[in-house]
């Protein structure tokens, strides 16, 4: 390691703050990437190639370290356990550390939302709604931690976390690396230390077995129920009910879920896009156990409908239309069979012949049958090498979005080639500039060229 | 008004960053606030500030407190047209007095505290000598000029590594504890960073010694002459790289634009702050002059 960025955080490495926002890392990134580059000014005749190829590499891990939020959340639980350990070891660094500054983990989660393909939502949304779930309950622990930490005595017992739903945190606890335990668990001897009461202190697995409060509009969702694993192929059938409480399982074994998945039904579909919603809105907790756990279980099972409907192609664009589906009341009732119908029952879109949706990007141009001039054209950056550094970064395209200005459409339109939604060259030069800048890509002006050079081929031919 | 860093040096790794020029107009702009300043030429070599002041020959310089032809420093300090301005202009005809022994500094440091003056605003010489360093060390604070030009930042950080290390010999009994650091140390383009990560791997006492010490050590920075926004950038870019590098945290006093007004200023030998008020580097020299005093008022 380069002297002077030993002990530093990942935040002060892009000289950054701890609550920054997935923009301001972007940007704290290309600035210290900047500074530290080769021939730059600032950091002239200090360092040698070496050092600074080092220190390059530092930052670029710092960046993606943070600008992927799950390993975000994970280095900031680290963070945390440090701090809790120098506490402990009373060298508090308070300035140095963050203090879990973000109130939510994912402030930017519809984004990488919407990033997944819903080609695979049935384990899109479970993957992201457990992701969503588990860091939820942990920051807002950690978050009253570190606030009773720097109060002191006045925060009393009354005002430990209201019991949340824990069912996330059982499935979190087994997976998770033995640090983060560690850190959760340093936390909460922190915390008791400081309110000086017995009565929160406890093993994980008490908190873990707090009653969920039941929303008032639902009572009949019963504790001891919501933490039974109950055999998934019940999940369905309380599900259609709308409000069983079986569908507040705990996500049972794969097969399980995978024959509950392939229990068909609408109505089922609707329950699970439904309550899938309200886990990726992330609604502040505390959270009816309801809206929260049954979304693994139950939103697998709108494939059918959907694998029914849309044949495995073009991958579609889930962005507003992710959307729109979201939207739906947060008392998750049943929803009628004409808004499953409309949502979930599109005949394939061959079938029908034209977009269902003006934002839903099918139209990608049917190749023609003979070899079109454009293909001849030796490519620098295709719209695919665009999109797979994208994605190795982790980058979504709302992320692209608000860093560069490109509207998404057309970023759409540049991964997949689409020429005719493309703006003219000397507009999408520019874009594909600052959208190379902000993938870091070594030779742009090859790739841009190449690019641009195909579309413009392209668009003639297409004349 | 009285100010707790009340003795400020300009340098500047390289010369014709315009050290002089700003030191003549941020002494009008605090002489206009009603502060009572005192300008020193401590070039002693080349001294112009006289002549950036519209002085043509002073009746009095530096050299004649350093040889003694006067006891007190309070009698070379010659009125300028500007109201509670007041220069001591450096050596005209450069004897030995460039060359200036410790004990001569160490004297002028002392009187220089005791003249009546609110601020005392130290012109130093080009480089990174012993002089300059050992001038520049005795202030109270002060601030660093640099182009935005590789050969400005350059010395710039040559005369920050200087200033560092000096004043980390100065720190007593430091003799013995180099005697033990590893000899790679001594290299010159060893980072301060490295060095006190060094230090306090040896003795974490030290350490703590060494961080105490530069704690109190933080001149500003200025860029001078900047033409674009990537220039005007340059300051808080050059902050975080003295932040990792030095490990300093120097405040960015503020960018003054490269203008016309400056060097027509400079034919007309007056201030530019004065002969171009409403000039864009006549506006930044005010707002640096501001931070400066802000920071002055800091508690040491």
């Amino acid at each position: 390691m380069i002297a002077g960025f030993n002990d530093l955080s990942c935040y002060e490495i892009l000289d950054i703050s701890p609550g920054a926002e997935a923009k301001e890392i972007q940007e704290g990134y290309y600035r210290v990437r900047e500074i530290f580059a080769k021939n730059a000014l600032a950091s002239y005749s200090l360092y040698t190639a070496p050092e600074r190829e080092e220190i390059l590499r530092v930052i670029e891990d710092a960046y993606r370290t943070l600008i992927d939020e799950k390993s975000r959340g994970e280095y900031d639980r680290h963070l945390h356990l440090e701090r809790v350990k120098s506490i402990k070891a009373g060298k508090a660094r308070q300035e140095a550390l963050p203090l879990m500054p973000r109130e939510a983990a994912g402030q930017m989660e519809p984004g990488a939302d919407e990033e997944a393909p819903p080609a695979d939502a049935e384990q899109g949304t479970d993957r992201e709604s457990l992701q969503a779930e588990q860091p939820t309950p942990d920051e807002n622990e950690k978050q009253d931690v570190t606030e009773k930490q720097e109060t002191g005595a006045e925060h009393k017992v009354a005002e430990t976390p209201p019991p949340q739903p824990r069912t996330g945190r059982i499935t979190s606890a087994e997976d998770k690396e033995e640090d983060i335990e560690e850190a959760v668990a340093l936390g909460r001897e922190e915390r008791d230390k400081m309110l000086e009461g017995p009565a929160t202190a406890g093993p994980v697995k008490a908190e873990v077995s707090a009653p969920p409060v039941a929303p008032p509009s639902r009572p009949d969702a019963a504790a001891p129920e919501a933490m039974q694993p109950k055999p998934a192929p019940e999940a369905p059938a309380s599900a259609l009910t709308g409000k069983g409480a079986g569908a507040t399982a705990a996500p049972g074994p794969p097969s399980g879920e995978k024959s509950g998945m392939k229990a068909p039904g609408p109505l089922m579909a609707g329950k699970g896009e439904e309550a899938a919603a309200p886990a990726r809105d992330k609604t502040p907790p505390p959270m009816p156990a309801k809206d929260k756990t049954p979304a693994p279980a139950p939103a697998r099972d709108k494939t059918p409908a959907l694998a029914a409907a849309k044949p495995a192609g073009p991958p579609v664009h889930p962005g507003r239309f992710g959307e729109r589906e979201r939207k739906p009341l947060p008392g998750a009732a049943p929803i009628t069979p004409a808004g499953v119908k409309r949502a979930d029952l599109k005949p394939p879109l061959s079938a029908r012949g034209r977009e269902p949706f003006e934002d839903t990007v099918y139209d990608v141009p049917s190749p023609p049958a003979k070899a079109r001039p454009m293909d001849n054209v030796e490519s620098g950056g295709s719209g695919r090498f665009f999109k797979e550094r994208r994605e190795a970064k982790g980058i979504t395209l709302n992320q692209v979005w608000e860093t560069t200005k490109i509207r998404k459409p057309i970023l759409e339109a540049i991964e997949k080639e689409d020429y005719a939604k493309l703006p003219a060259a000397v507009f999408l030069k520019g874009m594909l500039k600052s959208y190379a800048r902000m993938l870091a890509i070594e030779e742009p002006e090859a790739a841009i060229k190449g690019y641009v050079d195909r579309m413009t081929t392209a668009k003639q031919w297409m004349e | 008004m009285i100010l707790d860093r009340k003795i400020w040096a300009l340098a500047s790794g390289k010369g014709g960053t315009g050290k002089s020029v700003l030191a003549a107009s941020m002494g009008a702009h605090l002489a206009d606030l009603g502060f009572r300043v005192v300008l020193v030429d401590a070039d002693l070599g080349c001294a112009n500030l006289h002549t950036n002041l519209g002085i043509e020959k002073p009746r009095a310089t530096l050299a004649d407190f350093i040889e003694r032809r006067t006891e007190h420093i309070e009698e070379v300090a010659i009125d300028t047209d500007i109201p509670r301005l007041r220069l001591i202009s450096g050596a005209l005809d450069p004897v030995d007095a460039a060359h200036i022994r410790y004990q001569q500094k160490k004297r002028i440091m002392r009187q220089l505290n005791t003249l009546e003056a609110d601020v005392v605003i130290l012109d130093l010489a080009t480089g990174a000598s012993l002089t300059e360093v050992e001038l520049f060390c005795a202030a109270d604070t002060g601030a660093l000029v640099m182009l935005p030009e590789p050969t400005s930042v350059e010395n710039a950080y040559r005369l920050l590594r200087m200033l560092y290390f000096y004043m980390v010999r100065e720190i007593p009994g430091f003799k013995k504890l180099e005697k033990k650091l590893p000899p790679e140390l001594n290299d010159n383009r060893v980072s301060p960073a490295a060095f006190l990560a060094e230090v306090e791997k040896l003795d974490e006492k030290w350490g703590q010694m060494i961080r105490k010490r530069m704690e109190n050590f933080s001149p500003g920075l200025i860029i001078n002459q900047v033409k674009t926004k990537e220039d005007r950038d340059l300051g808080p870019e050059a902050r975080l790289v003295c932040k990792r590098f030095f490990g300093l945290d120097l405040p960015f006093l503020g960018a003054v634009e490269f203008d016309e007004s400056v060097w027509q200023s400079v034919r007309h030998k007056k201030p530019v702050i004065l002969d171009y008020p409403h000039s864009r580097p006549s506006r930044s020299i005010r707002q640096l002059t501001e931070s400066m005093l802000s920071l002055s008022r800091r508690p040491t």
